[in-house]
């Protein structure tokens, strides 16, 4: 566990010894206010609530995300240093788990900096500030979900490009599968219980249920197990790699 | 080969991974629905005890059926959210039913046969701007046959759609109407004009009875009667005549029961006054319920009369041209009823007649909750003044507000003792036509149930210190004779007896339920911008349209003062240069009401740049300049360091 924290601190560290991470969080906060106020209609709407903020986490993250996702590895790979780090007296999940955790807790922090949002709201009216709690909670887990997917890809390859290309797309098919135009697309032959499966498979559908201020078990367990698999497979795919 | 053997076991891995997650996630899809945290405020998604009470004990499924315009629901956004909330509720009573309970969601498209049925089913269609009918109702079907229709659902409702929902269920549950007893002076069930009078179409009953008794087994209640039966579900009691002790005894019990009753005593009820005829005695006036309002902890004073001038009513007097405040009578607007009771969450307006005021006796044991207040500018008057006096302005001239409001309707619950700590009052010949007998033991009102000393459960009375309120003359207006004759209200008095009586009725468990916060949060802060704006655009405003009206008169003016009228060919320099004066204001003037118009939305849109450059700008340069900061202290150590070596 000492060992997972320690990759953990390491490497939340390296991220701000480079210009890289100061980079990513400017451009989130920027992305994040203009698509709130030009494209949610925050004043247009009128509502004390962090709706038009949320809404756009999802589409947000596909982009963001990949792109820290997909130097985890795939830099370790290119640069050789993969070797090393599994020569070390550390357990290979140790240094998954660890990458990862620091990856997550550095979307954390760029998360938590838009708490001007927060403030506005309430200075504006009086929000549900359950809500936004929960918004916040769900936001956080849907990172965790899109960075443990590109970990995995990103440990399948040795470029940053394609790793970045291939997380996009599999976080789009996560994430699109619960869309209305997809849905509709399936509501006018499928049955029922295979749009709701196919739904259910979405990211929003368990973000969007999350942000109302309901937080299901089952959106949990939706995370969670992604999260813990898409971690499983990556370390499958580091020891078939190695016995390459 | 030996790759090969990885490959193979690592993709056997990777499925056995992803099938895994596939099957852990279906199996929680189904089995893992309703356990949940609720985090917002008002518990938005947690049913109230009093529904699952509700749920709970049907033995018998009913079918709730949601007509939903789906398709035409995406040209109306913020309703698609509003439909979200509904059919979530309806899944957590599907839940909380325990397959009592059976949801469909209907889209009745517009010419299908669907949109057939939900018009059949009594559900409201309104036209959208596209010319199609969008429907959004509930209908419920009991196992009875019994049918409940909410005909249209809107989103102000939407604070009580649990409430409404849990009504509907129980309504479809109840075999039979519940009865509704009601012990009166008025002749609430014949009106003024008496049963012959009734008879022969001249007269007719209060408009409020007639509508409790489309609900309602109602029944009048003897003047002499001596006991509330066992088949009673709730009293009614609208300015009571003196009652005798074992009537107050047989209320008192009934109450004591869990039974429930709407109570309305009045320190003037000028509705009485209609009773007055030749040879009758004079009506009663006063009403009250003593000793049992004591005992319920609160008190009706039957010696003032509250007077309100800010919620006066005006009326024309003979004599006077101008209509004058009349601050005994009330239009008691929205602001003034409670918003979070059922009973007056809905209503718009209320009509009051010389009300008295409800107070909390010292030590009670109950929770007085006003329903209807008074503002701050009230006061309190002795009833013999208005009868003394016949000029409203007499009241006008010598009110004194007393700056705090008055309560002119209550909901009262709570645990309560008996009136009668003796136990069932002796009664003599002259205090009732069926006195105790010698050597018998009183029982009335008790025959069929336990004498209580003290309330079985919490009690629940609402209490209205104004029976006017039921008058039609206050609140309705009449069109047409006979057949023909139809009413329409002026006021929501009726909807409010009918509420309170209907509040009542329902389960203990109905009551319950409360009210949730409206789902809307409004920037106060911008709306407030907008208020003080508008004011100040208001005020400047029209002193900017009574100058440029003054100056149109003025240029009227001097066009007809030119010699040879408005068509005149000789004109003074003078006045041209008057004319080119007034021209020029007129044209300065409009410019400024422009300028006045254009500025309103000066401040909100100040602000909202102000909040967008914070959120969009504001963290994002704080960030980068501490990027700067870090990177330059590196820089400096480095190159320390590089120093020291």
């Amino acid at each position: 566990m000492s060992s997972t924290l320690v990759i953990a601190r390491r490497e939340l560290a390296a991220y701000f010894a480079t210009p890289l991470a100061y980079v990513f969080i400017i451009v989130y906060l920027f992305l994040n206010g203009i698509f709130t106020f030009y494209i949610g209609n925050f004043f247009e709407r009128g509502e004390a609530d962090l709706v038009p903020f949320f809404t756009f986490h999802p589409w947000l993250y596909l982009f963001l995300i990949p792109a820290i996702a997909m130097r985890l590895w795939a830099e370790e790979r290119k640069a050789g240093t993969i070797e090393l780090l599994l020569t070390l007296p550390v357990p290979l999940w140790a240094a998954i788990v660890g990458k990862f955790l620091a990856a997550w807790v550095f979307t954390g922090i760029a998360l938590a900096l838009t708490f001007p949002m927060w403030l506005t709201v309430n200075y504006l009216g009086q929000p549900d500030n359950g809500v936004i709690v929960a918004g916040y909670i769900g936001s956080f887990l849907m990172a965790g979900a899109y960075l443990a997917i590109g970990s995995c890809v990103s440990a399948a390859t040795r470029n940053q490009v394609v790793a970045f290309v291939l997380t996009v797309v599999v976080c789009f098919l996560f994430t699109a599968s619960g869309a209305p135009m997809v849905l509709d697309a399936f509501s006018g032959w499928a049955p029922q219980a295979i749009v709701d499966t196919v739904a259910s498979f979405s990211f929003l559908t368990h973000f969007n249920g999350i942000v109302t201020g309901v937080i299901e078990l089952k959106d949990i367990v939706f995370f969670t197990t992604l999260i813990v698999a898409a971690l499983a497979a990556n370390a499958i795919t580091i020891d078939m790699k190695k016995a390459n | 080969m030996g790759a090969t053997r990885v490959r193979i076991a690592g993709g056997a891995a990777l499925a056995l991974i992803a099938i895994l997650f596939l099957v852990v996630n279906l199996i929680a899809q189904v089995g893992l629905t309703g356990q949940r945290v609720d985090l917002t405020q008002n518990r938005l998604y947690t049913l109230s005890d009093g529904t699952r009470a509700v749920l709970a004990k049907l033995d018998e499924p009913i079918t709730l059926r949601l007509f939903y315009s789906a398709t035409l629901a995406n040209q109306f956004p913020a309703f698609k959210a509003f439909s979200g909330r509904v059919t979530d509720l309806l899944d957590a009573f599907k839940r909380a039913g325990h397959g009592n309970i059976r949801i469909q969601i209907i889209d009745p498209a517009p010419y299908t046969d669907t949109e057939d049925e939900a018009a059949a089913a009594g559900i409201q269609g309104n036209e959208t701007p596209s010319g199609e009918s969008f429907y959004f109702g509930v209908v419920g079907t009991g196992p009875i046959g019994g049918r409940e229709v909410m005909p249209v659902i809107t989103p102000d409702r939407e604070p009580f759609l649990e409430y409404d929902l849990a009504k509907m269920i129980v309504s479809l549950t109840a075999e039979k109407k519940p009865v509704l007893a009601v012990i009166s002076t008025l002749p609430l069930d014949v009106g003024f004009g008496g049963a012959m009078a009734a008879l022969r179409g001249q007269s007719h009953p209060f408009a409020a009875y007639s509508q409790l008794a489309e609900l309602y087994d109602v029944r009048m209640m003897a003047s002499d009667f001596v006991e509330v039966g066992a088949h009673v579900d709730m009293l009614l009691i609208v300015h009571p005549p003196k009652l005798n002790p074992q009537q107050l005894y047989a209320i008192d019990q009934f109450v004591l029961n869990g039974g429930r009753a709407v109570v309305m005593v009045d320190p003037n009820a000028e509705v009485a006054s209609q009773m007055a005829g030749q040879g009758a005695p004079p009506p009663q006036m006063t009403s009250d319920l003593e000793p049992l309002l004591g005992a319920w902890g609160i008190k009706v004073d039957t010696t003032k009369v509250i007077g309100d001038r800010r919620l006066a009513t005006k009326v024309t007097i003979p004599g006077s041209r101008r209509p004058v405040d009349y601050v005994v009578w009330l239009r008691v607007p929205k602001a003034q009823m409670n918003h979070d009771d059922v009973v007056t969450a809905d209503l718009d307006q209320v009509l009051v007649a010389t009300p008295g005021a409800i107070s909390a006796v010292e030590g009670a044991t109950t929770t007085l909750e006003p329903l209807i207040s008074t503002t701050e500018d009230a006061m309190a008057f002795d009833p013999i003044m208005l009868r003394v006096t016949g000029d409203p302005q007499d009241l006008l001239r010598g009110f004194e507000p007393t700056g705090k409001p008055f309560t002119l309707a209550a909901r009262v619950t709570g645990p309560v003792k008996t009136a009668f700590p003796d136990g069932a009052p002796k009664v003599t010949e002259e205090q009732s036509p069926n006195p105790t007998k010698e050597g018998e033991t009183p029982a009335f009102g008790a025959k069929e149930r336990a004498a209580l000393k003290e309330s079985a459960t919490p009690i629940n009375v609402v209490v209205f210190a104004d029976v006017d309120i039921i008058d039609d003359r206050l609140w309705i207006e009449e069109m047409g004779q006979g057949a023909q004759r139809q009413v329409v209200p002026r006021a929501d008095n009726g909807n409010l007896i009918v509420n309170a009586v209907e509040n009542l009725a329902g389960s203990s468990d109905l009551i319950a339920i409360r009210s949730r916060g409206a789902a809307s949060r409004p920037f106060e802060v911008i709306d407030g911008l907008k208020r003080d704006a508008e004011q100040k655009f208001l005020a400047r405003s029209q002193e900017l349209q009574a100058k440029l009206q003054a100056t149109e008169a003025r240029i009227q003016e001097l066009r007809s003062a030119r010699p040879g009228g408005a068509g005149g060919a000789i004109v003074s320099a003078e006045t041209e240069k008057a004319l080119a004066e007034a021209r020029a204001e007129v044209v300065a003037t409009r410019r400024e009401l422009r300028d006045v118009q254009r500025n309103l939305e000066v401040d909100i849109d100040n602000l909202e740049s102000r909040l967008r450059f914070v959120n969009i700008a504001a963290m994002a340069i704080v960030v980068a300049i501490v990027a700067f900061f870090i990177s330059l202290v590196r820089l400096r150590r480095r190159r320390a360091r590089r120093g020291v070596v």
